[in-house]
């Protein structure tokens, strides 16, 4: 047995895991080998050290207040409900049946190209009801749009101008053709006979003419629906969602127009990448899903037809055999792991997803995705991979194979989870909207780059030292920001007490081994001989 | 395993909106959520933040969870999606000095589980915990997942992998890669003393 193999069994030997024989020939190794003994003592003490550390609970009273308040918090959410939680009666029930409505709302985020607090409070909401039982809308009167954005409005807290504020300005001042006042168009047809139709006569009236310019989405159904876990208000999204994946061809190019759009908005701006408010690419990609949800949710359908789209979701090139089985038996109940229910959560903001289950990736999120993974910046190999991601493929990066949303929606079990990723992403995206657009990005190599391309030395320096540490994605890149960072001090800032500490940086692990014998032949020269 | 002292007829209660089963729940869950989310953030604040909206939300959708023996592992993946998210949306932070003054707030030290017995012990311990939050903090987000989920949570690599989204292989990679970092900043502590003076 090599140190090598020792050092990789060590976990299993710590958790009591290798098979006897294993065990033996692993401790034989240790008797003979003292780094081996000390790299397992190591092991063992920082193990020890992280969990004498870990153990600080608070009093009593602490966790007093923190469960009063959520508690408030948690009902004050109920509250916000369009339809609050109701004990009903048999008969009751029966009328809900006929009556229960679901609402789409919308919660638009006005673009611009920095939206402040402010601009991206104003968040415009609609709604329109759709009478989800019968899957098929009903005419939307003022009454009831009223009542849905008062509602929205409660919802959100602070969703306060009306709709007829309701435009994008993409990149300041040069207007998309899709963004203002699109009508609610219907989806594509469909590739294959037998699942649903068009929809002929689109969505209401009033839904048509003002057509939201974005779209928060979010279902909102009873309280006491969704804890029976009954799916069937959600089917008529679910359906739009699929219908929307069976189109790829379309889609694709909605995206590609989109991040076309992004670029050209950073390229006005001279900003880096990932500077970028994410709010733009965000409200055109989800208003394309608003208008084919609103659609569809439009047209009635035999129940199984929605099954026959997500059916057609499966048979997308890449959708896994797993998937199309499962989406075939999707009638019959189904146990849902919470490896599946998972999802939900993980999708939405977590350091790397922005693109949730229930919609499409949008153009910026999706670009930014890649920005974050890979440090690219060749913007051509940034589209090609969001036009191929948004068309199902999965994309490799470094940090493993991205599944597509339209694999990960195949791969869920039951479409209830797609009322959370609406609830969910609504509060998310508003909150993304109002929160994180007015906090600066985070450093990122480029911006250095940026910063260095325009003589700012100093920030230049600032952001490199930041790459180098954790901002930029690739032990390459750090290894690469850090040198910069060294030769900016020394040749452009003068400071050369620091420059020689940061090329000793440079010339130490783990930056060393990333950069070229030349590289560091030079750096060891400037050291020895310092100006 | 945290949370398994939730019982499945706490859980019923629960889902069928009784207030006072909720209250109980909390209270049974409270401080292994609390020592799980304070594991991955290392900061008090942001563990309150984590913790709060991890309670709004079992209240929200206990009701939707089917596999309810499954409650533990569901709980903990939405700490670590919690916990992922509110980083992610705070990631400027990062760029401060992370020499910034940890606070350990009074009442923590008052109900500490091992209490110090005297000032010298208490500030040595102090100094020690604050080298260790620090040192954790400054891993990459994977790797700290991965050692807090594998070493303190003592969750096996198969099931880290699975929390975390991501293969068994990355999993023993980012371990490897986090201990390598964890033993530089903390190479002051890693002798048999400074684990004595904690244990205090």
């Amino acid at each position: 047995m090599t140190c090598r193999d020792c050092e990789k069994m060590r976990d299993e030997y710590r958790a009591g895991l290798l098979a006897a024989e294993a065990r033996a020939r692993f401790e034989e190794h240790l008797r003979s080998c003292s780094a081996c003994r000390e790299g397992l003592a190591e092991d063992e003490r920082l193990a020890d050290l992280l969990r004498s550390a870990a153990a600080r609970v608070p009093g009593d009273q602490y966790f007093d207040r923190v469960r009063r308040e959520a508690l408030a918090r948690a009902k004050v959410r109920e509250k916000g409900r369009i339809i609050p939680p109701l004990r009903l009666s048999r008969w009751m029930a029966v009328a809900a049946v006929l009556a229960v409505f679901a609402v789409i709302g919308s919660v638009v985020f006005q673009s611009m190209l920095e939206p402040t607090r402010h601009e991206a409070q104003k968040q415009i909401a609609r709604a329109t009801v759709v009478n989800a039982d019968h899957e098929q809308a009903v005419a939307v009167t003022p009454a009831t749009v009223d009542r849905a954005r008062q509602a929205i409005e409660r919802y959100s807290g602070e969703a306060k101008d009306a709709s007829g504020n309701a435009s994008i300005e993409v990149a300041a001042g040069r207007p998309s053709g899709r963004a203002a006042g699109i009508p609610v168009a219907a989806p594509p047809p469909a590739a294959t006979p037998g699942a649903a139709a068009p929809p002929a006569a689109g969505a209401p009236a009033a839904v048509a003419q003002s057509g939201p310019v974005s779209f928060g989405g979010m279902v909102m159904v009873s309280p006491a629906a969704t804890t029976r876990g009954d799916d069937s208000r959600v089917r008529p999204s679910a359906g739009a969602f699929a219908y929307d994946e069976a189109a790829p061809a379309k889609k694709s190019a909605e995206k590609i127009q989109e991040i076309e759009d992004q670029l050209a908005l950073q390229d006005g701006s001279h900003r880096a990448f990932s500077n970028v408010s994410p709010t733009p690419g965000m409200a055109l990609g989800v208003e394309f899903k608003q208008k084919v949800d609103l659609a569809a949710a439009a047209t009635p359908r035999p129940p199984d037809a929605d099954a026959d789209l997500l059916l057609k979701v499966a048979e997308l090139p890449a959708a896994p055999e797993k998937a199309r089985r499962r989406i075939v038996a999707r009638a019959r109940p189904q146990n849902e792991s919470d490896e599946e229910r998972g999802i939900y959560s993980n999708v939405f903001f977590g350091s790397e997803a922005t693109t949730s289950v229930g919609y499409q990736p949008s153009l910026s999120t999706t670009t930014q995705k890649y920005e974050s993974q890979e440090g690219k910046h060749e913007p051509q190999e940034r589209i090609a991979k969001a036009a191929a991601f948004s068309r199902g493929e999965s994309v490799k990066t470094q940090e493993g194979v991205w599944d597509s949303p339209a694999r990960q929606i195949a791969q869920l079990s039951d479409a209830d989870v797609i009322v959370d990723d609406k609830m969910e992403s609504a509060t998310l995206l508003y909150s993304f909207g109002t929160g994180v657009t007015n906090a600066p990005a985070p450093p990122s190599y480029s911006q250095a780059e940026d910063a260095r391309l325009r003589c700012d030395w100093p920030r230049a320096v600032e952001l490199y030292l930041v790459a180098a540490d954790d901002g930029a994605t690739s032990a390459s890149l750090r290894a690469d920001a850090l040198l910069k960072a060294a030769e900016i001090l020394e040749v452009r800032i003068g400071d050369s007490a620091r420059a020689a500490e940061t090329y000793r940086r440079v010339l130490a692990p783990p930056y060393r081994e990333q950069l070229s014998e030349e590289a560091i032949r030079a750096a060891e020269a400037k050291l020895q001989d310092p100006r | 395993m945290r949370f398994d002292n939730v019982t499945p007829d706490l859980l019923a209660r629960c889902r069928s909106g009784d207030s006072d089963a909720f209250e109980e729940l909390c209270v049974a869950v409270q401080h292994d959520l609390y020592g799980l989310i304070f594991s991955m953030l290392r900061d008090h604040d942001d563990t309150d933040e984590v913790l709060q909206e991890c309670l709004v939300r079992v209240y929200r959708h206990l009701g939707e969870l089917r596999e309810i023996d499954k409650f533990p592992w569901w709980l903990m993946r939405m700490a670590v999606n919690q916990a992922k998210t509110l980083r992610s949306r705070s990631r400027i932070r990062r760029v401060l000095p992370l020499e910034e003054e940890l606070e350990v707030p009074n009442e923590a030290l008052v109900a500490s589980a091992t209490p110090p017995h005297s000032p010298r012990q208490l500030l040595a311990s102090k100094e020690l915990a604050e080298q260790i939050h620090s040192a954790v903090r400054q891993l990459p987000e994977r790797q700290r997942m991965a050692i807090v989920l594998y070493e303190i949570e003592q969750l096996s690599v198969a099931e880290v992998a699975k929390l975390l989204r991501c293969s068994e292989g990355a999993v023993k990679f980012n371990l490897h890669e986090g201990r390598k970092k964890l033993k530089v900043y903390l190479k002051d502590y890693m002798g048999s003393r400074a684990k004595a003076g904690l244990a205090q």
